[in-house]
């Protein structure tokens, strides 16, 4: 297992807990839930239940941190993410999307219906990271299977005039609510 | 919303559930061809299942996957039907009066299905089953359907229907089946029991039998720690005789399936108390015609609002302990908030079964305290 310190100057870091075949880093259990603790933790990726995280078992969880709080846990070991090429990234976001439909699941309805679908946003943090990984994820809608969902709460004009052609997905599930113009603006 | 259906082009999953008036407003724009439609969903409140509403005429997904409609009058022989030939989830529930569809217009649609793997077909209006009965009777020959990919089956109203249907299905991959009857006179339903007994993936490891308000429910599991069912029947019934009556008979056409049954538990979800049966003897008999099915059962949970009926029934008419229930029973549990008197009337048949060797502990599922 080969770990690197970590550098003060890095943007983003990665760390790959759990896993000591992963060359990237190691972290205990332990020192994750103290990382939590500590760091600003900006995302956290665990691999789904169909697939695995590269070189990685199933469990296995990727958190990326801010640079302020490797500055604070400066004692762990991690590496800087940019050493990752953007067909690794590709990958890890990949893996990174969720089940929209728990296999724990019990509601018959509910697997019926076809899942949490407001899971389908998993992406909408991630192109705020950097302008690297915007680019990168918005470059690659169908690789990623990226869709822009709609509910009562979104602002459909706002959301259609300022992002990419994406495919849709329209879920409406409030019983109540009126279709009105505050819907459309 | 409705901007968003505009981009049809690019519409990839819809899911809706709003009153009327605004599914209304929202199918105007639903009159032309969504190529990358997938997934349709719709669901009207149930009180606006009276109002007509149907999909345009003109409305198209050749790549529509999942469709699930909910309270509304659709029709069959809709062309977004006879246009969707790659459905794998196929659900109309809470169907109209006014959108019945006979078992063989519904065969003749799903022969068009080949990659279904769920199906679910519940109607919102009874039709008398004597009516339905003698409607199916004279049906011409109806087109055999093989579903060689559906694993869920999901059926709601008369039994008279399901017969029908049944036999003209092969459904050899069937993981789960979901049936609920509506109220009717008890007719024997020996398809479904057929269909289940040759679902070789339909397996029982533990059963829950469920005496609710306006209904009776078996549901049973394909294993013990299984958190979602392989058969589910309810059958509307408010009268708790023929609620057990209807169920010993079902049961009993599934005596084979019952073997593997290692745990059960009866559960009493009635908002009054128990009605006094006038005939005692009846009941008892009933009774034990359905536990005297569960011949491999170790453990039994019971709830509070059945105790007096079990114990009654698994004493025989000369106080004695009837003796061949239950054979492999090791544990009879009970809910904590039962009476204690109601609990004592285990007693006779937890003494006779310690002194025939074969004990059995009765505990509360909480503390677990063993009185034996």
């Amino acid at each position: 297992m080969r770990l690197i310190q970590l550098t003060p100057v890095i943007e983003h870091s990665i760390v790959n807990t759990y896993s000591p075949a992963c060359p990237i880093a190691y972290l205990p259990p332990a020192a994750l839930q103290l990382l939590k603790r500590l760091a600003e933790v900006h995302l956290i990726m665990s691999s789904n239940t169909q697939g695995t995280l590269p070189c990685l078992a199933v469990s296995h969880q990727i958190v990326i941190i801010s640079n302020y709080c490797m500055r604070r846990t400066a004692t762990l070991y991690c590496t800087s993410i940019d050493i990752l090429d953007n067909d690794s990234l590709l990958n890890i976001f990949r893996l990174y999307r969720p089940v929209i439909l728990d296999e724990d699941e019990v509601d018959d309805c509910y697997i019926l219906t076809g899942g949490e679908w407001s899971r389908e946003r998993w992406w909408y943090k991630l192109v705020h990271v950097c302008r690297q990984w915007r680019s990168l994820i918005l470059a690659s809608p169908p690789h990623l299977g990226l869709c822009l969902v709609f509910t009562y709460r979104t602002p459909v004009a706002r959301m259609l005039a300022h992002s990419p052609p994406l495919p849709l997905i329209i879920d409406h599930l409030s019983q109540e609510h009126d279709v009105t113009a505050k819907d459309e603006e | 919303m409705l901007l968003a259906l505009r981009k049809r082009d690019r519409v990839c999953g819809i899911r809706i559930v709003m009153p009327i008036q605004n599914i209304l407003k929202l199918a105007v724009t639903m009159n032309k061809e969504f190529p990358m439609l997938e997934h349709l969903d719709i669901s009207l409140r149930k009180d606006d299942s009276n109002v007509t509403f149907t999909l345009p005429e003109t409305f198209r997904a050749p790549r529509l996957r999942h469709l699930l409609l909910w309270n509304f009058a659709f029709s069959i022989t809709s062309p977004i039907l006879t246009t969707s030939t790659g459905l794998i989830t196929h659900s109309l529930e809470g169907i109209s009066a006014s959108a019945y569809f006979s078992p063989s217009d519904l065969l003749k649609q799903l022969s068009s299905m080949p990659q279904l793997e769920t199906l679910g077909i519940s109607f919102y209006y009874p039709i008398p089953n004597t009516d339905a009965r003698s409607q199916l009777l004279q049906m011409p020959t109806m087109t055999h359907v093989s579903l060689p990919n559906l694993r869920w089956f999901g059926f709601g109203g008369m039994s008279a229907y399901l017969e029908a249907l049944l036999p003209q299905l092969s459904t050899h991959r069937l993981e789960k089946l979901q049936i609920w009857f509506f109220s009717q006179p008890f007719y024997p339903v020996p398809h479904l029991l057929q269909s289940l007994g040759t679902a070789a993936n339909i397996r029982f490891s533990s059963a829950s039998l469920m005496f609710h308000q306006t209904s009776v429910s078996l549901t049973a599991f394909p294993h013990v720690v299984a958190r979602i069912y392989a058969f589910d029947l309810r059958v509307s019934c408010r009268d708790r005789d023929l609620q057990v009556v209807f169920l010993a008979e079902i049961l009993n056409g599934l005596r084979e399936k019952l073997s593997s049954v290692e745990h059960l538990s009866l559960e009493y979800k009635r908002y009054s108390l128990p009605e006094m049966w006038d005939d005692e003897v009846y009941r008892r008999i009933q009774w034990r015609k359905v536990l005297g099915l569960f011949n491999n059962v170790k453990t039994l949970l019971v709830s509070d609002g059945l105790i007096r009926d079990l114990s009654a029934s698994l004493q025989s008419d000369d106080g004695e302990s009837s003796f061949g229930l239950l054979p492999e029973l090791k544990e009879l549990q009970y809910q904590t908030h039962c009476d204690a008197s109601d609990v004592l009337a285990f007693a006779p048949f937890i003494k006779s079964r310690q002194d025939s060797g074969r004990p059995v502990t009765l505990v509360n599922q909480q503390t677990r305290l063993a009185l034996r």
